[in-house]
């Protein structure tokens, strides 16, 4: 075979054939950029003045706090795109490295960039920040490719201004849900319903994803525990404020009061579920004033309503440990696939899905998802 | 002609410690050329199947220390993972640091005159590392 080698230039190098094409596969929690500058220059020239870009100019956070990342940099390195810049900056080269290798049907596009406003104290500068960068995603990533599926990302601090950015994108081609930063008001209150409200009158689920609250981009980190001093720290503990919003949203009311509403939480973990579900049922069970707002078990409510990803997959020395603990959560109507791509602790798709029990294989790659999203997935 | 070998480049084409990544009937395969010779592995992190040998040069690591005492070591020899940043000794395919017992998969790489070729049916315990011949 001397001479015919070929030596794989940029896209492709060196990974093996898309073998999960076949499968399918909804991404549920999938990290692009676009360019702030760009996002920037279209805000109200009062607003721009305000925003101040902090040491990782790639996010406009102010974590003065912020545990460090052990690599550097929180991104695959091999997902560096061939023009260079950001992995997870181009379009075309996230096709190509991304959803044409594995088989991706839809990527939902959760925007990191925008949970720096959880630190923000300015409303009017949040709320034209993040219609920016809303518009930005959709003409940027969602025209390149209509694979990549927008999620709304609305303001943690002025739930008016959130019902206002849903309305004014909710019927945009593209747009499958809306996502907000975690942390100013709790997601059982009632200064959350008229948000609530207005989703569910547009059929968008809501997605939760870490980077608020968690310690990594608010001032003053309030994740149990204090504040986390090491990645290895942060990521043991992603589960907390998972924990923290899936009860909330349970045992106040809020998926009682709005039974349409679906809820993803993504990169909290899942294998804390079962057992969960378990103590908020026997809590409920209780009666007396524990809780007097749920008519049905609150388990009724998060298996119905909630949903959680994959990634980061729990990797039990015997992967078999995993199973009773996916049959605890009812894993085949709970558990969405995601990747965390770009990110450096992304989850290889055909590896985590090979990973599950057969018989849940085409439930986490696909068919939740297509039931959470609906037909907005365009599948 | 030779049926277990792929032509992975001439020797010149090797910037040190950057792996070129080749295509072979065996997967892709990763072959890097360092100041003591040319090494080879699968372009596959025993993890989680990362191409192991992209985006990312053959390194340093540092090992177990006291307070106030860097000791770096493997200088150089260090493949480490672009995305969970797993490191594996280069010549061996051991993992630095005990993180798992699986290795990188290792191949005899042969430099005959300027033109370097990758082993890729190698077994698995064969030596990965040959020095440069004379030219």
């Amino acid at each position: 075979m001397n001479g015919v080698s070929k030596v794989s230039p940029g896209v492709g190098t060196g990974l093996s054939k898309p073998v999960a094409a076949a499968l399918s596969i909804v991404d549920c929690d999938f990290h692009p950029f676009v360019p702030l500058q760009e996002v920037i220059a279209r805000m109200p020239a009062r607003a721009r003045r305000s925003v101040q870009v902090s040491s990782y100019a790639a996010v406009l956070g102010r974590e003065h706090n912020r545990f460090l990342i052990p690599t550097g940099e929180p991104l695959r390195l091999d997902a560096v795109p061939t023009r260079g810049g950001l992995a997870g900056s181009d379009p075309a080269f996230a096709v190509a490295d991304y959803l044409d290798r594995w088989g991706i049907a839809a990527a939902v596009m959760m925007p990191i960039q925008a949970m720096g406003v959880i630190a923000w104290a300015a409303e009017e500068v949040v709320n034209s920040y993040l219609a920016a960068m809303n518009d930005l995603f959709l003409e940027m990533w969602h025209a390149e490719d209509p694979r990549f599926k927008m999620l709304i990302s609305v303001s943690p601090h002025d739930p008016d201004a959130a019902v206002r950015e849903i309305e004014r994108l909710a019927d945009k081609p593209g747009v499958v849900g809306f996502q907000i930063p975690m942390g100013e008001i709790g997601l059982g209150s009632s200064a959350m319903f008229k948000v609530y409200a207005a989703a569910a009158h547009f059929g968008l689920p809501l997605v939760l994803h870490p980077n608020s609250v968690d310690c990594s981009l608010q001032n003053s980190p309030s994740c149990a525990g204090r504040v986390t001093r090491s990645y290895a720290e942060h990521h043991v503990l992603l589960s907390q404020p998972g924990q923290g919003a899936a009860t909330q949203l349970v045992m106040s009311g809020a998926l009682e009061r709005f039974p349409t509403m679906r809820v993803v939480l993504a990169e909290f973990g899942f294998s804390w579920v079962g057992p969960m579900m378990w103590r908020m049922d026997t809590a409920w069970q209780r009666g007396g004033g524990a809780d007097g707002l749920l008519p049905r078990p609150p388990s009724e409510y998060l298996l119905n309503q909630l949903r959680f990803t994959t990634q980061p997959y729990d990797e039990p020395g015997n992967p078999r440990d995993l199973v009773p603990i996916l049959d605890s959560m009812q894993a085949h109507r709970t558990l969405v696939f995601s990747s965390d791509y770009p990110h450096w602790d992304t989850d290889r798709p055909d590896v985590v899905l090979r990973r599950l029990p057969v018989e849940l294989r085409e439930r986490v790659a696909k068919q939740t998802a297509m039931e959470t999203f609906g037909t907005r997935l365009g599948l | 002609m030779d049926n277990d070998r792929v032509r992975a480049g001439v020797v010149d084409e090797f910037v040190l410690n950057r792996f070129r990544v080749v295509d072979t009937p065996a997967g892709a395969i990763g072959v890097v050329r360092t100041t003591d010779g040319f090494y080879a592995v699968l372009n596959r992190c025993p993890h989680m199947g990362a191409p192991v040998c992209v985006g990312t040069d053959l390194t340093t690591s540092t090992v177990a220390s006291r307070p106030f005492e860097y000791r770096l070591a493997h200088e150089d020899r260090v493949v480490r993972c672009p995305w969970h940043r797993w490191e594996f000794r280069v010549d061996t395919g051991e993992s630095i640091g005990n993180t798992t017992k699986a290795r990188l998969l290792r191949f005899p790489v042969i430099v005959e005159g300027a033109e370097v070729f990758v082993q890729y049916r190698a077994a698995r315990g064969a030596a990965a590392r040959v020095k440069e011949t004379p030219q």
